[in-house]
């Protein structure tokens, strides 16, 4: 895919720089702002509802002291009224017909007294009789003038009516509740009870029972019911806020006093908020809407801790429950109007990012048209951004790249022209050149034409050549010879052309072996060539001719052979010098080894005549007489080396051990060496397998290269002679640490009478070649001026006794 | 007593002389390699008469020789080769004898030499 496609594909997925820049302010502005507000709001809902209950729980407590003092004062007054000594006349007296009646009496008076009480209507006798009394008409009196006061009566100690506002419900009041608190077994106490609803009033109300007493003795109950809402009127006034309300309830959650709502007839939560209310940590709670409530309310909430009713068991709590609404309305207010004010920020925050982000954005847009000018090609596209910022810089590394463009731009032009140049220039020489071709092509045709001139000059040089030239074709016959072959053989010229080449070889074979070599090795393009070749011509009349003879291939111009020339040059009287020079060395050699065997003959002399002389022991002669033998096999074996090395042959052979040849002749050198300060090292291959050869030949091999080896040494140094068996042969290696041998001589050193020592007769090696060769061995010298030399020697195994 | 240097690089030779001088009543002194040879003449000064190899390696005796001639050592010398070629012309040597010698040739010509 192209770079074009890619872009088009991209572009509807691309959010501007500019676009993510004004996102990122508004969202850090917005999310910002939003925690700030959540914080805000958090804390000062924390805040309002910390301070709601501290301030409504003093109120509360303010409310539920006022309840505890309206109690007291309502008891006191009753106790005030009953110490009034008319009424505790009036009781004694009444009290005084109950003396003389048992239990029994009793009861049977109050249930006849019951029955008449509740049949009579209010203008019957008998209850007029008891309404008529002068403390009826002035509780009557007090009832009329109390708002509070719904019914107010008294009774003697066994709980029959003795003086009542109106009419109650029945006559005996013994078997109330409120009467027995209040008797209490004649001990007397204060009974504050239950709200509620009175039959005798027909409404709810709250009874106040009180004992009236007289010298330490219970002596009647005064019963007081007050009307509910009236008597916490108080209450009622109370009011905070709008919705902020005090509200009295009992220990089951039903309500007592509330604004507005009938009492008892309603709870004022369900019973899990009751139990949060009354018995949780909080002094407040929220109160979700329902039953009274039709908005979320908070309530806090303290107990009336009233003795008179804790002593019944009555528990009575006043609750401020106020609208969770209005008490938060002002943080609500506050959060609106900072909502409206981050509203107000946030839009400033975009417009600012917009202007900003802008500012920002405008250089890099620029910089990218510029890319994509570039780009397209357009070099001299100006960018415009000027700024001292880091978009600047890039700004500034954009144009010098530019300008590096445009400078690599023009070098590349340049180079490019410069190809064009050598181009044509070449396109010009190969031109030049093809001339040149043709022009050398024609002076070739001249030079062929002149060729063919010196083709007769030739064929003069040949005619007076001074060595014999002898042409044959690929079939090896004859096909011209020069006057000098033919003086030389005594053959006519038609006598040998069209014979084989052998012909005119002193051994015939030897010409077609020769032949053959060069038929052999025509399939290859070279010219194949044999130089200073030593063999022998044989005349016409059999006599043989050394010649040294050299020889080629002759080609066609396309390079195919099309014959064989052979000159010989005539060496007879070469060898004639050779043989002359080869006797005066053989002088030497016969002088050489007079001198080896003078030195026994001399020692066998001198024994021979000390054993003559007088006065010499038999032990002495006996010692003469084997030194006498020993050095007569010296120059024995100096005579058969002699003899040898004229035709060195296996002598009598016999199955040989190497490792025992070599010691014998380190025996006779050690003595010598250690004189000269060299040391002899032995790696033998132990049981090294058997030769089939003649000790004392090898003797006298081992001894010349030990020799050769010492002398290589002149200051000393160290012989490692190894031996080891390599498949069919052992082998020997003799090396020194000595001075070693130049190449060039390295070439020479098997040759017989090559020497590079003073005294030598260079006849050492060539002897211990020949017998080597003789047992089928082979000998060869590794060597390097400075570092030594190695001779190895291989010997063939001994497969069978006497082969050969 | 006469005391005879005897230089020859032939241990056989050595002893061989050794043996027969003794037995006539010299005192001999070996020696197997010239520049000994020089050694001994330069120290001791009782040597009355050297007989000398020729043939050795190293320093020869007709190395050994010239020097003894330059050091105007005035020693009798006689020298033992196994040839009288022309390389030993140029020694003026007092005596000369060819291998393989006579003992008994060799016993007169010590005799002359020390004016016996």
């Amino acid at each position: 895919m192209d770079q074009g496609q890619t872009m088009k594909r991209n572009k509807g997925f691309r959010i501007g720089i500019r676009s993510k820049a004004v996102a990122l302010i508004l969202l850090t502005t917005i999310s910002t702002v939003s925690i700030g507000l959540g914080l805000g709001y958090f804390w000062g809902y924390r805040l309002l509802r910390a301070t709601l209950e501290e301030e409504h729980g003093q109120m509360a407590e303010m409310l539920a002291l006022s309840v505890r003092t309206l109690i007291e004062r309502e008891v006191r007054r009753l106790e005030t009224l009953m110490t009034s000594p008319a009424r505790q006349r009036e009781l004694v007296e009444a009290n005084l017909k109950y003396e003389g009646m048992d239990e029994e009496e009793k009861l049977k008076y109050f249930k006849r007294m019951d029955n008449e009480w509740v049949a009579a209507s209010d203008s019957d006798p008998l209850v007029r009789g008891y309404l008529e009394e002068e403390a009826s008409i002035r509780f009557r009196a007090l009832v009329a003038d109390s708002r509070n006061i719904m019914e107010l009566f008294i009774t003697d100690k066994a709980g029959g009516l003795l003086a009542a506002s109106q009419k109650t419900s029945d006559f005996y009041q013994g078997d109330e509740k409120w009467w027995q608190g209040a008797f209490n077994n004649g001990k007397g106490d204060v009974f504050v009870g239950d709200v509620t609803f009175d039959r005798s009033v027909g409404k709810l109300g709250i009874t106040f029972a009180v004992p009236i007493r007289h010298e330490g003795e219970t002596i009647g109950v005064c019963k007081a019911v007050l009307h509910v809402s009236s008597f916490f009127r108080s209450l009622e006034e109370f009011k905070i806020l709008g919705t902020g309300h005090a509200v009295l309830i009992d220990r089951t959650g039903s309500i007592i006093f509330h604004h507005g709502i009938p009492p008892m007839t309603m709870k004022v939560c369900d019973e899990k908020n009751l139990q949060k209310l009354v018995k949780g940590p909080k002094k407040s709670i929220l109160i979700k809407a329902a039953h009274i409530h039709k908005r979320d309310i908070i309530a806090t909430v303290t107990e009336v801790k009233d003795p008179y009713l804790s002593r019944e068991g009555e528990r009575w709590w006043v609750l401020i429950d106020i609208e969770k609404q209005e008490v938060f309305a002002p943080l609500n207010r506050l959060i609106h109007q900072m909502m409206l004010v981050v509203l107000i920020l946030g839009l400033v925050t975009l417009l600012l990012g917009i202007v900003f982000s802008g500012i920002f954005v405008k250089p890099i847009q620029e910089l990218s048209v510029a890319a994509k000018e570039v780009g397209k090609g357009d070099l001299d596209y100006e960018i415009k951004v000027r700024s001292g910022d880091e978009i600047g810089e890039l700004a500034g590394a954009f144009r010098t790249m530019l300008l590096n463009l445009k400078y690599k731009q023009a070098e590349l032009t340049y180079a490019k022209e410069q190809l064009l140049e050598g181009a044509r220039s070449l396109e010009m020489r190969v031109k030049k050149k093809t001339k040149d071709l043709l022009r050398a092509q024609e002076a070739t045709l001249n030079i062929m034409e002149d060729l063919e001139e010196s083709k007769t000059y030739i064929e003069n040089i040949v005619a007076n050549f001074l060595d014999t030239l002898v042409v044959a074709d690929l079939d090896g016959m004859i096909k011209s010879v020069n006057q000098v072959a033919v003086d030389l053989t005594g053959y006519q010229e038609k006598e040998l052309v069209g014979r084989p080449f052998g012909t005119i070889f002193a051994d015939e074979k030897e010409g077609k072996v020769l032949v053959d070599g060069f038929m052999q090795n025509l399939g290859e393009k070279e010219t194949y060539k044999l130089l200073n070749y030593e063999t022998s011509y044989k005349k016409k009349d059999g006599t043989g001719v050394p010649v040294l003879l050299s020889g080629a291939t002759m080609l066609d111009k396309d390079g195919k052979p099309i014959g064989i020339v052979i000159v010989a040059k005539d060496i007879t009287m070469r060898r004639k010098a050779e043989e002359a020079l080869r006797l005066g060395q053989l002088g030497k050699l016969v002088a050489d080894m007079a001198h080896e065997v003078n030195n026994p003959l001399m020692i066998i002399s001198g024994r021979a005549q000390i054993s003559l002389m007088q006065g010499v022991g038999e032990k002495e002669r006996k010692e003469n007489a084997k030194i006498v033998m020993d050095q007569c096999r010296r120059a024995r074996e100096v005579i058969q080396r002699l003899l040898m090395f004229s035709k060195p042959d296996r002598g009598q052979a016999k199955k040989t051990d190497m490792n025992k040849v070599i010691n014998f002749v380190i025996k006779i050198v050690e003595h010598q060496f250690s004189i000269d300060n060299i040391k002899i090292r032995k790696k033998y291959c132990r049981p090294l397998p058997t030769l089939n050869v003649n000790a004392g030949q090898l003797h006298e091999v081992i001894m010349n290269l030990f020799k050769n080896a010492a002398e290589a040494m002149p200051e000393g140094g160290t012989i490692t002679v190894v031996t080891a068996s390599e498949g069919n042969n052992i082998r020997i290696e003799i090396t020194d640490t000595g001075q070693g041998i130049e190449m060039k001589d390295l070439m020479r050193i098997f040759d017989p009478f090559f020497t590079t020592k003073e005294k030598g007769t260079g006849l050492g090696l060539s002897v211990c070649y020949g017998i080597i060769k003789v047992y089928g061995g082979d000998m060869k010298c590794m060597s390097r001026p400075g570092e030594g030399t190695t001779m190895t020697i291989l010997l063939p195994i001994a497969e069978q006794i006497g082969t050969g | 007593m006469a005391k005879i240097l005897v230089v020859d690089d032939e241990r056989e030779i050595l002893d061989l002389m050794e043996i027969y001088l003794t037995k006539k009543g010299f005192q001999v002194v070996k020696c197997d390699n010239g520049e000994g040879a020089l050694g001994i003449v330069d120290k001791d000064k009782e040597i009355d008469l050297i007989v000398l190899d020729i043939r050795m390696p190293g320093l020869d005796g007709k190395d050994v020789f010239n020097e003894l001639k330059r050091r105007q050592c005035k020693l009798p010398i006689i020298i033992l080769t196994g040839s009288m070629g022309k390389d030993h012309l140029g020694l003026e040597a007092e005596g000369c004898l060819l291998k393989p010698i006579d003992l008994d040739d060799l016993m007169d010509k010590i005799n002359r030499l020390l004016g016996k």
